[in-house]
């Protein structure tokens, strides 16, 4: 089995045991457990998110490149609407003339 | 009689742009869709990521009836409360929002880049003409996205196991529970519903992997697609695109299918992964490298 796999497994088991140790303990005592519970769940989260984000591949630079590519894309379509405008307004006029 | 000439020519001029605008328009229509399409396809496979892992920090439902129950058996059996204790009580189902807010945080990050990508053809077909090269720019991210899919789709397969911690917790009680039971009947009567629990929970858990996973490929199409219509864009005619296009979805309503094989189409998605690795023109484009 994959490191990460059993890694993820074994945090999981942890997780159930010590949910259900804490569910039916007496309130003194779940006062004392609630910070470790409560740490185990964040980690467990963290840890699939980052194997997760190893699939990543887009960077925040790459995000940033894609807004400069959609600036350019909307200024082509302004450009080409001028065009049209323009091709109107020729066509309107040379019928008058 | 020069000034109507002058007119007629300039008037011809961007008559033409205007109409080889117009056909470019179908082919930019066919990827500001597609690129629509790509995005739906990949937000809906983070929401089903963002449940199999919501699930794994959850805590068991319980009627309002059993909390309460919960709430007296504890305060009987306490001697003293104090402000501490009573916090406990108060805040006793926000244990696992830490660990939710991680989920959300994490996987809004990555939606981001669907939405940048989308969002970069929202005004194609209106400036098709003059947008050609910022197309061809945005092909890296069609393909590095594309290969995001992949990796998540063979992330859920192979190594992420899926645990429904709340429900796990529920059957784990009612077990102990069961186990004190002194009368034999009953026990096994109690055993039996737990049993099917436990069936039903494997069920739930396989079918939400496996949702996971294909919707994950769904979306890996949807980018493959956007990724050839880019590529194709000087190419190919507006009825080849649209061509294309037809043929993806209606891939993608397939994928949709209940009897889908997973594992077959994990390894079509793989040996396209090898492809595009091994492509010389995609491999280019390509920023990191693929797991598998």
């Amino acid at each position: 089995m994959d490191k990460d796999t059993e890694m993820l497994k074994k945090m999981g088991n942890a997780l159930v045991d010590l949910e259900v140790k804490y569910r039916s303990s007496s309130l003194s005592d779940r006062v004392a457990m609630r910070p470790v519970l409560q740490e185990l769940l964040e980690d467990y989260a963290a840890y699939q998110i980052r194997l997760l984000k190893e699939g990543v591949i887009t960077t925040d630079e790459e995000l940033q490149e894609m807004t400069e590519i959609r600036k350019e894309i909307d200024s082509a379509a302004k450009k080409q609407d001028l065009l049209k405008a323009i091709a109107r307004t020729t066509a309107f006029i040379a019928t008058k003339i | 009689m020069r000034k109507r000439r002058i007119l007629s020519f300039n008037h011809l001029l961007i008559l033409l742009i205007v109409l080889i605008s117009g056909c470019n328009e179908e082919k930019a229509e066919a990827i500001k869709v597609s690129a629509e399409k790509f995005r739906i396809e990949a937000t809906s496979a983070l929401e089903k990521i963002n449940y199999l892992m919501s699930q794994s920090v959850s805590t068991p439902s319980e009627s309002n009836q059993t909390k309460l129950d919960n709430i007296v058996e504890l305060l009987i059996a306490e001697e003293t409360i104090n402000s501490e204790k009573l916090s406990e009580l108060i805040a006793a189902e926000d244990i696992n929002v830490g660990a939710l807010t991680i989920i959300d945080e994490g996987l809004q990050k990555i939606e981001r880049s669907y939405y940048q990508f989308e969002s970069m053809f929202r005004s194609l077909p209106r400036g098709s003409y003059f947008a050609k090269n910022a197309v061809a720019k945005a092909e890296k991210f069609a393909i590095n996205l594309t290969m995001e899919m992949i990796n998540f789709a063979n992330f859920i397969h192979s190594k992420y196991p899926v645990q429904f911690t709340g429900r796990r917790i529920s059957i784990l009680e009612k077990i102990n529970a069961a186990k004190s039971e002194t009368n034999p009947e009953l026990k096994k009567k109690y055993m039996k519903l737990i049993a099917e629990d436990i069936m039903l929970l494997r069920l739930d858990e396989r079918k939400a992997k496996e949702d996971a996973i294909l919707q994950c490929l769904k979306a890996a199409e949807a980018g493959k697609l956007v990724a050839n219509l880019i590529r194709d864009y000087g190419k190919l005619n507006a009825n080849d695109l649209l061509n294309s296009v037809s043929t993806s979805f209606g891939f993608i309503s397939e994928i949709s299918n209940q009897n889908q094989d997973v594992e077959n189409l994990i390894k079509k998605f793989d040996s396209l992964a090898t492809t595009i690795r091994e492509d010389p023109y995609w491999n280019t484009l390509l920023d990191e490298p693929i797991i598998q």
